[in-house]
């Protein structure tokens, strides 16, 4: 298996968000600045290689048939298991990400990884696939919240970039902001992958 | 019958995760507790001393005294949630408190002070030595430092009257420990004869079990120790409020001086609208509270005249709301401070 | 001889000599009472927002094209009479780089993304003002006055008093009603407000729609000499919000004022301009009266329940998303096609 090949795929071939459309209900939601998109795109990498780690390992005793049920039961402990421990003994951590952590159980990301990959793949590939679709999302969620901070508030990671005289589009920190990011992004992707 | 062995198998999977999950939930919650108390803690400490001096929480330490007929550990001194300066802005208190407590143990021990008969008049020069040694030396003085009254002994009476007095004035303090008869009785007292007057020194003799209650929630005093004074001065109160604002509760917590002037105000949680209504919990609009009393506390935009509170542009409804009930909270709970009472 | 052979050509055989380019210029034509009338009111500052809105409309469409390699269209006033219906729902202190956004978006995002003229899901001024209205808030709700004609704040660009308009007055009172003042403060606001100051615009508000008047003269032309708009939208349209204003919009039961209601704000500039374009309408008549109907609702229950003091831009937004909708369920039947 080609590392180099797998996060190609992660990052643009296949990225979750621009190309899979995998956890657009979390992008939508959280992306209003760069800190939220980076905060919830580290969250989901942790607990996506977690529960491809998991999966992977008990690959052989889950029966097809109830597999989904089984995945869901895995991935909903995993993320209350990380909510807790962060929350008792990495404080500072979970302040920055706590908000962000149950949202993790309703991204499809992880229940599309652990479908089409985990499940079928052995620990260190799903280790890898894990990793880089993880560093696939958090791309794109920093990309989608730095543009929706910049244009939506005149800052970036709180830093005001603008003078005062700056008036920021707030429609683009709300959830509209969202769509019209996602859009156009996805827009030029594609156009420019037309164009080569 | 390959369905009964699918459902064993999926059940199988959630008592496993179950049983890890509550596992971890007994091994975190205490911790998690903790940190949502302290989290609080430091919310409320903060109005009083700002966000730019951060603060270091201290754990709880008991400071116990054996009790020589019974040879029960006894506790004497509790300290919950101190909060103290940064060492690099004010070195003195922690260090200086815990000494003087270690001394004023070890001479409770050291002469056999827990004679259950004689304790109160024996235990009260200590009391007030370590409080003094407390005003000297700290400038802020959180709720609880927290003194263990053990047995019944500790009522206010017509002789220690006057180093209550002088003690409630410069501090909280926090009856712990004391059982729950010796509490009423307590309060009781300080309700019927001498309410009035430790209400005008600005203090409010509350305890675990029976705080001040308003609205349902708990309100304490908080103190602050000025050198200019002759005395310890009262520093305020913090209270809560959490009006209805666009799209959610407004949890805030007020802190404020003894005439009713606000201290500080930092709103805690709220759910508004990003970008507009959310800027509630922007420094630039919590500031703009400070230093105001009920007589300002309006919207320019509303109440020209008298308004002094810059509303958010385009989120006047959240500004409003966050405005009008602080007024509100405040109007009441200062006419409950005024009236002396519950 | 090729013109011999028989032509098979699919449908449409009957052709009209109206042409995309004539009907926009009778709308730029019936929209100029109008636009004389804002000026008139409002000064200078009003010229400027409006030949702004025009000038990055018409600029920004002839970008798009160029950029997507498509015939150039701007010839035919479709972004011309974008410019300015969107420069008729702003207030006139509006800064002009803001006036432009809002006409680059109405134009790049409400037309050109789905495939310019014709293709556009939502009315595009509507979707320009839409965005300008969730972006900078503060400016799309303070109107200024009108103002004295030649005087010194009529010649200024900047200098402006803001003032509310009548339908934010309106709201404000209600809300203080909600709240618990006295149920005839409503009657006080609909006195305040001259009836006749309402229909010839003589009150603070968006630039276009405030002058009744004019909107109807251009109105009639469109409707009566080119006949252009039916009847059909605009006649619900403004019933439905006058019959619930009625009902509904005052003290008590069958105590509104339905005159005010009809004549603030912008009604009278959306029944007749925007809610009748061809390309967001529905195409049926059936349609059409449930476009109106439904769109006077949605302005009603915004203007009394809605954190807004105005729906019609957001009523037809929404009524546009339905219309594929209407036309759906309103398609005649096909000759000869049997009801499944």
């Amino acid at each position: 298996m080609n590392i180099i090949e797998a996060f190609k795929n992660g990052l643009f071939k296949e990225n979750p968000v621009f190309v899979l459309m995998l956890g657009l209900c979390p992008t939508l939601g959280v992306t209003s600045s760069l800190e939220n998109g980076l905060g919830i795109g580290l969250a989901t990498t942790f607990v996506l290689i977690g529960s491809n780690l998991v999966i992977s390992l008990l690959k052989s005793v889950i029966p097809k048939k109830i597999r989904i049920p089984i995945f869901i039961v895995v991935i909903a402990s995993f993320v209350t298991l990380v909510d807790m421990l962060m929350n008792a003994y990495f404080q500072v951590l979970y302040e920055k990400l706590g908000i962000f952590i149950p949202l993790i159980v309703v991204n499809c990301v992880i229940l599309g990884r652990a479908e089409a990959f985990a499940s079928k793949n052995g620990l260190f590939p799903s280790f890898i696939d894990a990793i880089s679709m993880g560093a696939g999302f958090t791309l794109a969620l920093s990309l989608i919240g730095s543009i929706r901070e910049i244009t939506g508030n005149g800052t970036i990671l709180n830093i005001y970039l603008f003078g005062s005289g700056f008036e920021p589009a707030l429609i683009m920190i709300l959830p509209p902001g969202a769509f019209f990011t996602i859009g156009l992004l996805v827009g030029a992707k594609k156009y420019f992958e037309e164009r080569r | 019958m390959n369905i009964v062995k699918l459902g064993v198998i999926l059940m199988i999977f959630c008592i496993v995760a179950a049983a890890s999950l509550s596992y971890v939930n007994q091994l975190t919650a205490g911790e998690i507790q903790k940190n949502r108390e302290q989290r609080e803690m430091i919310a409320k400490r903060n109005l009083f001393i700002g966000d730019t001096l951060d603060l270091t929480i201290f754990s709880d330490g008991e400071y116990k005294a054996v009790n020589p007929e019974t040879g029960e550990d006894i506790l004497l001194f509790e300290f919950k949630n101190t909060a103290i300066l940064k060492p690099e802005v004010d070195l003195g208190y922690f260090k200086i408190a815990k000494k003087e407590v270690e001394e004023v143990v070890k001479k409770i021990n050291d002469e056999q002070l827990l004679d259950t008969t004689k304790v109160n008049e024996k235990l009260m020069p200590f009391y007030k030595a370590l409080m003094e040694a407390f005003s000297s030396q700290i400038k802020f003085l959180p709720q609880t430092v927290v003194v263990g009254v053990f047995g019944t002994n500790l009522l206010i009476t017509e002789e220690n009257l006057p180093l209550y007095k002088a003690l409630y004035k410069g501090s909280a303090i926090y009856f712990v420990d004391a059982e729950d008869k010796a509490d009423t009785l307590l309060l009781e007292k300080v309700d019927q004869t001498y309410r009035k007057e430790i209400i005008k020194t600005g203090s409010i003799l509350f305890n675990q079990n029976q705080s001040l209650e308003f609205d349902g929630q708990v309100e304490f005093p908080v103190f602050h120790y000025d050198k200019a004074m002759a005395g310890n001065q009262f520093l305020g109160y913090v209270i809560k409020a959490a009006p209805s604002g666009y799209s959610s509760n407004i949890e805030t917590l007020i802190g404020l001086d003894g005439h009713g002037k606000i201290i500080g105000l930092k709103v805690v949680s709220q759910q508004e609208t990003p970008g507009l209504g959310a800027k509630v919990q922007e420094d630039w609009f919590q500031d703009q509270f400070k230093g105001k009393d009920i007589n300002s506390l309006y919207l320019r935009k509303k109440d020209p005249k008298k308004g002094k509170i810059d509303a958010i542009t385009a989120a006047t409804i959240s500004s409003e709301a966050l405005t009008k009930g602080v007024r509100e909270k405040l109007t009441s709970f200062m006419t409950l401070i005024k009236e002396g009472g519950r | 001889m090729e013109n011999k052979k028989l032509l098979v050509t699919p449908a449409p055989h009957a052709r009209t000599s109206e042409t995309v380019t004539s009907v926009m210029m009778d709308v730029v034509v019936a929209l100029i009472p109008a636009i004389l009338a804002s000026v008139y009111f409002f000064g200078i500052k009003a010229l400027v927002v409006i030949v702004t809105c025009i000038v990055f409309s018409v600029a920004s469409e002839y970008v798009c094209q160029r950029l997507m390699k498509r015939p150039i269209t701007i010839s035919d006033y479709s972004a011309v009479v974008t410019g300015i219906l969107l420069a008729f729902c702003l207030p006139p202190t509006i800064p002009w780089y803001l006036a432009a956004v809002g006409a680059i978006f109405a134009i790049v995002i409400g037309k050109m993304v789905f495939g310019g003229l014709g293709y556009n899901l939502f009315n595009p001024a509507l979707v320009g003002r839409a965005f300008l209205l969730a972006s900078w808030p503060v400016y799309m709700t303070s109107w200024s006055g009108p103002e004295k004609f030649l005087e010194d704040k009529w010649m200024s660009l900047s200098d402006a008093t803001t003032k509310a308009s009548a339908l934010s007055v309106f709201k404000e009172t209600l809300m203080a009603v909600k709240k618990g003042a006295p149920i005839d403060s409503l009657k006080e606001v609909y006195n305040n407000f001259s009836l006749s100051d309402l229909f010839l615009g003589n009150v603070p508000g968006s630039l276009g729609e405030t002058s009744v008047l004019f909107l109807l003269l251009g109105a009639f032309y469109l409707w009566f000499y080119k006949k252009h708009i039916t009847w059909h939208i605009p006649v619900t349209y403004i019933g439905t919000v006058g019959l619930l204003a009625w009902l509904f919009g005052g003290p008590a039961f069958m105590q509104g004022n339905v005159l005010f209601h009809v004549t603030a704000g912008g009604l009278i500039l959306g029944a007749f301009f925007m809610a009748t374009d061809m390309v967001t309408s529905p195409i049926t008549k059936k349609g059409r009266i449930i476009f109106g109907i439904g769109a006077g609702i949605i302005v009603f229950v915004i203007r009394i329940f809605g954190g807004y003091p105005e729906g019609v831009c957001y009523s037809i937004l929404l009524m546009n998303a339905a219309t594929p909708l209407i036309d759906r369920y309103t398609k005649p039947r096909r000759f000869g096609e049997v009801k499944a």
